[in-house]
């Protein structure tokens, strides 16, 4: 696609703020560790956060609220590169530049696929902030901003928090500010207080992964079924307000959570696809249930392994057994990943499934009837299987083709629907 | 049985949070809670009664008067 015309750019620079520089948190050398495996076919970890204004304002408006936004989070005017040692280390910045790009655009536009593909390039985190913004402008004055970025810097649970902040500082009346709830912990706060996590907990979670990686070593899933298709990984998505409906009730019903009820109906079409009747998954954690991180923007998801029983009886029977693993799995949720990383048996890869289930915030997008999409193909990817989950709006499975193929890719995501509705009606 | 204040205390708290009656025989699932309200949750918990709050105790309590429960034990406990 052609970048739209460009009408004007605009910088912002910021100066006075404090600047210092420390580890990474463990997260954050989880996400440094999947950029450096995926580079330079990282972009499609970088993440748009897109806002549609009610109201135009000027650019000006735009200006200050990025600015308070960098005052704010840290992460933002964030730079990562690695030190003598090779280590990576994160630089916060007292200073410097964002740039501002605006595009004409008619309001109302604000699909994804409409904005520049240069937005969403893939960053050099060693000598750039994390962040790009865009402006849609109609009549010189901005009717949406989208932001891009780096998921090194924010995971979904950040992006919400920054999405909010955005709205009440270009929505809100006078002294806007005064609105916005103060941070909590930034990530150089978060990385000092793990030098000094208690060895206790630190020994049972590296129990606990140690007995899931024998484990799942013993499940090989991975040899391709086919030849790959070109490109190789495809992401299709099933959106289905009728689904998430069911899988609302169910787990409502058997008093776990949806989150888990979800995963029990992806996998049992994919454990049938893969010809197993357990899957390993890799499950990626919020570990955000600290208040110290309520209002921290920063990348803190971390994956831990889990064992998905998908042979089960009943599919009800499979959501509690999940919910029991979710629930085991994510008390190990935080961990030094340079630490776990030893303990999967030499040779003996972790042969996985990703879930991701990022949760509701404000009104479910309504989607008339049920529909299928291809996001994206791509020629590279760092996983085998991804499964995720908009709660409440949609489900999408990223697939290596040779191990499964586009076509029974979306029979998995059909299969999810007629699996959750029709555990509704056993309610 | 949780002091009866902690119970009050805990079923108000999850009603702010969910927008919702809430019962002492609900649980924190049953009430549609997610990794969003846990955070919300654990939070005004912890403000309510000036104390770290373990997720497991939200997350793994069977009903809001256990929850309660737990955390009435655990404020005695710091008291003896």
């Amino acid at each position: 696609m052609r970048n739209p015309p460009q009408d004007d750019v605009h910088t912002l620079r910021f100066t006075g703020l404090r600047h210092r520089k420390g580890p990474l948190t463990w997260s954050q050398r989880s996400m440094w560790n999947n950029i450096q495996r995926l580079k330079p076919d990282d972009r499609h970890l970088n993440q748009l956060l897109r806002l549609t204004l009610p109201e135009a304002v000027p650019v000006e408006r735009v200006s200050q609220a990025v600015r308070e936004l960098l005052g704010r989070h840290e992460a933002l005017r964030t730079t990562y590169s690695t030190d003598a040692r090779g280590t990576p280390v994160q630089q916060v910045q007292g200073a410097g530049e964002v740039t501002l790009v605006a595009y004409r655009r008619e309001p109302g536009t604000d699909a994804a696929e409409t904005w520049p593909p240069s937005l969403t390039e893939r960053f050099e985190l060693d000598t750039h902030l994390p962040l790009r913004v865009a402006l849609g402008l109609h009549d010189g004055m901005v009717c949406n901003v989208v932001l891009c970025l780096s998921h090194l810097a924010t995971d979904a649970y950040s992006n919400r928090i920054l999405r909010d902040e955005l709205r009440t500082l270009l929505t809100a009346g006078s002294d806007p500010r005064r609105l916005l709830e103060p941070p909590t912990a930034q990530p150089l706060d978060l990385a000092s207080e793990q030098q000094e996590s208690s060895p206790e907990r630190l020994a049972a979670t590296y129990a606990y992964w140690r007995e899931l990686m024998a484990s799942a070593a013993r499940t090989r899933f991975d040899a391709p079924t086919g030849a790959p298709m070109s490109p190789r990984f495809w992401h299709g998505e099933y959106s289905s307000q009728e689904m998430f409906e069911a899988s609302s009730a169910v787990a409502k019903h058997a008093r776990i959570s949806e989150a888990a009820v979800l995963l029990a109906a992806m996998f049992a079409p994919l454990g049938g696809e893969l010809r197993q009747t357990r899957l390993p998954v890799w499950l990626r954690a919020g570990n955000r249930f600290r208040p110290e991180t309520r209002r921290s923007v920063t990348y803190l998801c971390q994956n831990v392994p889990m064992m998905c029983e998908v042979g089960s009886a009943g599919f009800r029977d499979a959501a509690v057994q999940a919910h029991r693993s979710m629930m085991r799995a994510s008390r190990h949720s935080s961990y030094d990943p340079d630490r776990v990383a030893g303990l999967a048996a030499p040779g003996a890869p972790f042969p996985s499934v990703t879930y991701n289930a990022i949760g509701r915030h404000g009104p479910a997008r309504s989607v008339a009837g049920d529909r299928f999409r291809w996001i994206e193909k791509l020629d590279h990817e760092g996983i085998l299987i991804f499964a995720n989950v908009f709660m409440g709006s949609s489900v999408s499975l990223l697939a290596d083709s040779a191990l499964l193929p586009p076509d029974r890719l979306h029979t998995c995501l059909r299969e999810t629907k007629h699996i959750l509705v029709s555990a509704n009606r056993e309610c | 049985m949780a002091a009866i204040s902690t119970l009050r205390t805990v079923l108000t708290v999850a009603e702010t949070v969910f927008g919702t009656r809430v019962d002492a025989d609900d649980n924190f699932f049953s009430v549609g809670g997610d990794s969003v309200s846990a955070v919300e949750l654990i939070a005004r918990l912890h403000e309510a009664f000036d104390r770290e709050i373990d997720p497991e105790v939200i997350l793994e309590s069977d009903t809001f008067a256990e929850m309660a429960e737990s955390l009435h034990a655990l404020r005695m406990n710091e008291s003896a």
